[in-house]
């Protein structure tokens, strides 16, 4: 409840007080954009979902002008735990929706283990490379402060999240109606691969649009291969974090053995599809 | 109604009338009853081959993949339109799935009097072809609905836009094509294979993707 309240009322200094921009440390408060306003979320957290998906523009902007970063933050963190958990359950119960066997408490641990996992994933992954992004866009001249920066990465991952909690129903319904793990195992990374490219394409946009340097164009070089570290960490924690779906002849295990890498199991299911 | 009609044959006016957020203009319903009304009459050309009685519960399970495709993509479509700034929203997005599916029924009625003859002139022995004809027809007003939906999708975005999201809107409609033949998959028979009795729906053995999968297994093993 205190939380609760406390919520609200930060939620109320981003609406109310803090309508002017801040200055930050030593920095020059950035120029006005014309034309968009500030954020305003909305109290119940399905609309703050939707509003992120409808007023991107004005959380950029509140991010730009560093207004209820806190908010924000927070904001993304609670959106990207919530679709996470919606895709992880679909995600988990893969074994139970297509009827295969495995006992009815391995299938409910797996529910619940992945859809704790799945939030995790992409909550680890921007901690992982939060700092390097940080420092690199320093470097380029893009004179972004660190808590904006961590909500860029935060608003970016939400983004993520919710395309890949869109496609649940689609998951849902091939778990439903067919058999094949294997199957199964490459539409779930199919899903993460196009979520992880919505990600990535609007991570670049906002960047750009809070930075407003375009000498970060000039270096499209070195924003690409961001890009490539903030996916290949991805991957790689979700190797490392496996079993998401859990095959049906093994029994339930928090987490598999490390051996070989997410590459090597891509090619592997690709092979044995076509074999 | 006239105004409907052209908002189906041409995607500028369709654009227009999807983005209007005037509940009552009725064009969803007019889309949906289109759709329904196609592939009825389709199901039915394809029900013929086993009897009339077969005809008639074909055409009335034919519309089922459409509704089915449409609660199912309805949710990615709105978000992937949300994440990309397109401002359509959801009542849009319904109405966008329900224009590309309506496209889909057109040409599969247009498709019907073939169709029908086909099936009438075929004996049983030629099951396997006629089915074959189908599925050639059926992919044809796919793959004329993919065109249809890709003109609207123009019509509707700004042309920025369009460029960046043509790898995204490539691979929705690659996974509205996947999931729509799942569901006709699922709720076969349409033709009905000679020889065994008529069942409304068959038993789930295997799933299209897994027949697609020994397909490929088949030919490459050639």
């Amino acid at each position: 409840m205190h939380e609760q309240n406390s919520d609200q009322h930060n939620n109320d200094q981003l609406n109310s007080e803090e309508t002017t921009p801040r200055e930050v440390s030593g920095m020059t408060p950035p120029p006005l954009t014309q034309g968009i306003p500030l954020a305003e979320l909305p109290a119940s957290w399905f609309a703050r979902i939707n509003y992120l998906l409808i007023y991107r523009d004005r959380i950029l902007e509140s991010i730009r002008q560093d207004v209820g970063l806190g908010v924000i933050s927070r904001t993304m963190i609670v959106i990207v735990a919530i679709m996470g958990l919606v895709y992880g359950l679909v995600m988990g119960g893969t074994n139970l929706f297509q009827g295969a066997d495995v006992s009815l408490l391995d299938n409910l641990l797996m529910i619940v283990t992945v859809a704790l996992k799945v939030p995790i994933l992409f909550l680890l992954t921007l901690l992982i490379v939060l700092f390097p992004i940080f420092v690199s866009g320093t470097l380029l001249g893009s004179r972004i402060s660190f808590a904006q920066t961590a909500a860029i990465l935060l608003t970016s991952s939400a983004v993520t999240v919710t395309v890949l909690a869109s496609m649940a129903t689609v998951s849902f319904f091939f778990a439903l109606t067919t058999q094949s793990y294997t199957f199964m195992k490459l539409l779930h990374v199919m899903f993460f691969g196009y979520a992880g490219v919505c990600g990535i394409s609007f991570l670049s946009f906002a960047y750009r649009k809070v930075s407003l340097d375009r000498s970060l164009d000039s270096q499209s070089f070195v924003f690409g291969l961001w890009l490539i570290l903030y996916a290949f960490v991805g991957t790689q924690l979700a190797w490392t974090l496996r079993p998401f779906i859990g095959a049906p002849s093994m029994e339930f295990s928090l987490f598999r053995p490390r051996s070989g890498s997410f590459y090597e199991e891509l090619f592997k299911i690709l092979t044995t599809m076509l074999d | 109604m006239l105004m409907w009609w052209r908002g189906l044959l041409y995607p500028n006016e369709g654009a227009r009338l999807i983005l209007s957020e005037n509940k009552q203009s009725g064009f969803l319903s007019f889309l949906v009853i289109l759709t329904c009304l196609g592939s009825i009459a389709y199901g039915l050309s394809m029900g013929l081959f086993t009897s009339w009685s077969a005809a008639f519960v074909t055409a009335l399970k034919a519309p089922l993949p459409s509704l089915c495709l449409a609660m199912i993509m309805v949710l990615p479509l709105y978000v992937h339109n949300g994440v990309h700034n397109d401002k359509i929203y959801v009542n849009a997005s319904l109405r966008f799935i329900f224009y590309v599916l309506s496209a889909n029924a057109i040409t599969l009625l247009s498709l019907s009097p073939i169709a029908c003859f086909i099936t009438l002139t075929t004996s049983a022995q030629g099951y396997p072809v006629l089915v074959g004809i189908h599925i050639g027809l059926i992919a044809l007003a796919g793959l004329a609905a993919g065109v249809a939906g890709r003109a609207l999708w123009y019509g509707l975005i700004d042309a920025q836009a369009q460029k960046k999201q043509r790898l995204f809107l490539f691979f929705l409609l690659l996974i509205s094509g996947a999931v729509y033949i799942q569901l006709v998959w699922l709720f076969r028979p349409w033709v009905g294979s000679p020889g065994t009795s008529f069942t409304l729906f068959r038993a789930q053995d295997h799933s299209a993707v897994d027949a697609f999968i020994r397909l490929v297994q088949h030919l490459t093993s050639q």
